[in-house]
């Protein structure tokens, strides 16, 4: 039974070729016609663009970012190694220092050291010397005269 | 998925995209910005690809979903439909267009979801499990729209041609 309504609305398939049947109206005709020749413009309907262009510009700005991190960790690094081998340094160069004080320490406290056991050996030969001497001679042993500017004198050399 | 794979995918669905895309947002640098921006997303989320049951579907449907993220942001989804009714009816040369054209037009005046449905039917070929995925609406929906989408067209065609013939 032919009805108003065009039977191609209603069965829900696309218009296939040769859906213009012969109950159709001139007009619904018309309108496969068109709808058909729209179908296929829309379909040729296309742009020339990259699809990838944000996905590309994110990679870029990603390895960008990523180089910079690098950068800064490795000028990171490189900032703290300098300050501890800096800090080495300073430590090596003080210990070297003190260590060469200490050196330059003790041989001046030997030299004082060998000056005043020279004159205690001198005093003492010169008192061996008086032991044969009068009495008189032997208390001037008293007035030994120990050289009372040695620095080293009362040093104690374990606290050291 | 390896990179060259995904790229070859995209390949193949660029135009269908682009097309989808412009069918909801109706102007091609959005449309073009649209199709990039989904596609930057699906690659950072290409685990979720490999999981897709139908690449393509998933696609538009990732589209889809961005373009009307899109309108929404731009504040223009409630005029949307407003602004093109105004176009389409204050448009002065809309008489010397050609049927074809016409229909375009009428086409881009339908309701979204009727619009959508008809395009990925009619136009892209879709069948209505892959629509109804797509949309992600039911099946029988699809069919709704996509039947009443035509309706409308014929009847503004019949118009038009009436108008054209007084």
């Amino acid at each position: 039974m032919r009805t108003n309504k065009p039977d191609f609305f209603w069965d829900n398939e696309p218009f296939p070729e040769g859906s213009e049947k012969a109950h159709n109206t001139p007009e619904e005709n018309d309108f496969i016609r068109s709808y058909r020749e729209m179908i296929r413009g829309e379909q040729t309907r296309k742009a020339a663009f990259d699809p990838f262009e944000k996905l590309k510009k994110e990679q870029r700005k990603r390895t960008l970012i990523t180089r910079r991190v690098l950068s800064y960790a490795a000028s990171v690094v490189i900032a703290v190694s300098l300050f501890f081998a800096f800090q080495h340094h300073q430590h090596r160069k003080a210990q070297t220092q003190e260590l060469a004080e200490l050196q330059k320490n003790t041989s001046q406290a030997l030299l004082y050291f060998s000056k005043e056991l020279n004159a205690c050996l001198t005093q003492l030969e010169d008192a061996q010397k008086k032991m044969g001497e009068p009495v008189t001679s032997i208390q001037a042993l008293k007035n030994i005269n120990i050289n009372k500017n040695n620095p080293f004198k009362n040093i104690n050399f374990n606290q050291l | 998925m390896t990179k060259s794979e995904f790229e070859q995918v995209i390949l193949q669905q660029k135009d269908k995209l682009y097309r989808f895309a412009f069918s909801i947002l109706k102007n091609s640098d959005d449309a073009q910005d649209a199709v990039q921006e989904v596609v930057l997303k699906l690659w950072k989320n290409k685990h979720l690809l490999d999981r897709a049951k139908n690449l393509e579907s998933y696609c538009l449907n990732a589209v889809k979903n961005h373009c009307f993220d899109v309108l929404r942001k731009q504040k223009q989804q409630q005029n949307y439909e407003q602004n093109v009714w105004v176009n389409a009816t204050t448009e002065p040369e809309i008489e010397q267009l050609d049927l074809v054209e016409k229909l375009k037009q009428e086409l881009y005046r339908l309701p979204d979801q009727q619009r959508l449905a008809v395009s990925l039917r009619d136009i892209e070929g879709f069948d209505y499990s892959e629509i109804s995925e797509i949309l992600e609406q039911s099946v029988e929906t699809i069919r709704v729209n996509v039947s009443r989408g035509r309706k409308k067209l014929v009847e503004l065609f019949k118009e038009e041609l009436k108008d054209a013939y007084q």
